[in-house]
């Protein structure tokens, strides 16, 4: 059967909408993905494996997700799994007979959209290039990398959906943005750019939440304090940056925003709301 | 009667499965570390007060951590997931390790 990809994504992105509203956000405001789940009674569980990206059950109203995955893609799949929750999905099996049956794709692509829509609501995608001056249908890979940043999610979550979904980047933009590799971007703001947790905030940032792991660098504009023992300022004269060093909530104040930074522990596994929890001593 | 040992035993592995140290699970139910440590070694007796606030923390069923099914985890389960079949056996058991200790119809 022929799937209606447009009824599909206008209900995605609806229920999705609808979702935001629920949770209180402004329309154009980034979502902290885990404490959106824990407000809406789901469980999220990171696990440490390999062989899978997320899943949901519904019984107990569980998102798993595999800790060994890069933060921004963890997000999309638990907002991803979430859409699974918004649309009761999952089916009562036997384990052994699902492992055989084919997915279902109509319920894939919805929670895909869901997920889009609810972590890059296009009105805050659009303030984020216009508070900067960006042009949003001819973005460069760093423009698209810091904002990407904003909504905690990948550089690939983002192209795919301002192309895909809110259409404002043309194909020939999209192939650009798409020859150039996450790691080459990283590498081009950071010396240590190979590393895979590197979050660009400026001076025009709007999240209150930063979700770091261990080891994580945030590059900041000039003339921010930091609060917390699980942070560090770095850097020189020409640029600063933060790390993650400890789990732990710290801050991260700049002239004219503040945001908590919470520090987990890397390939943690657990229950989400304790990844960032401070060791006690032994 | 629930056997000491396995309670002592699904302590453990439920601590380990929220994410937790011993320390970190003394801290939040204010208890000291020595006693998590006796608990999960079998060697102190648990009081169900004490159960239930492991059972919160950990976001499992108390009927699982007083092990009174242990004919196995009940395989049957409600999912929406993609590529389950690229799941690896070791990550399977803990998946459904993980889905048979949790909380239900919450």
């Amino acid at each position: 059967m022929m799937l209606n990809y447009r009824k599909l994504a206008s209900s995605a992105m609806k229920e999705a909408m609808i979702v935001r509203e629920k949770l209180n956000l402004q329309l154009e405001s980034p979502i902290s993905i885990y404490d959106a789940a824990e407000k809406l009674g789901v469980e999220v569980i990171l696990c440490k494996v390999g062989s899978f990206e997320g899943m949901y059950e519904k019984n107990t109203k569980t998102i798993l997700l595999s800790s060994e995955r890069p933060e921004g893609r963890k997000v999309f799949t638990c907002g991803h799994e979430l859409g699974h929750w918004r649309y009761d999905h999952g089916n009562r099996l036997d384990l052994k007979e699902y492992l055989e049956k084919k997915q279902v794709s109509e319920e894939e692509y919805l929670a895909d959209i869901f997920s889009s829509y609810l972590l890059m609501p296009p009105w805050g995608i659009e303030k984020a290039f216009r508070d900067r001056a960006w042009k949003i249908e001819a973005p460069s890979p760093v423009q698209v990398f810091t904002v990407a940043s904003q909504f905690a999610v990948s550089y690939e979550s983002l192209t795919t959906h301002m192309h895909f979904n809110m259409k404002c980047i043309a194909n020939s933009q999209y192939k650009i943005l798409n020859s150039v590799s996450p790691k080459a971007i990283r590498k081009s703001i950071h010396p240590s750019g190979t590393s895979q947790s590197l979050i660009v905030t400026d001076a025009f940032w709007a999240s209150k939440t930063i979700d770091a792991t261990v080891g994580a660098v945030i590059i900041v504009p000039e003339g921010i304090q930091i609060e917390g023992e699980c942070l560090s300022l770095v850097g020189n004269d020409d640029k600063k940056w933060v790390h993650g060093v400890t789990p732990g909530i710290g801050r991260i104040i700049g002239s004219s925003w503040s945001a908590f930074v919470r520090v987990s522990r890397p390939s943690y596994h657990g229950r989400a709301r304790f990844r960032h929890l401070e060791e006690t001593e032994e | 009667m629930p056997d000491k040992e396995a309670v002592a035993a699904r302590l453990k592995s439920a601590r380990e499965h929220a994410g937790l140290s011993q320390g970190q699970v003394a801290k939040l139910l204010a208890m000291s570390r020595p006693s998590v440590s006796e608990i999960e070694a079998g060697r102190r007796k648990v009081s169900s007060d004490e159960i239930k606030k492991f059972s919160d923390i950990y976001n499992v069923s108390i009927d699982w951590l007083l092990a009174v099914n242990t004919g196995g985890v009940d395989p049957v389960v409600e999912l929406a997931a993609r590529e389950l079949a690229k799941l690896k056996k070791e990550d399977l058991d803990i998946v459904l390790n993980l889905l048979g200790s949790l909380k239900r119809n919450k």
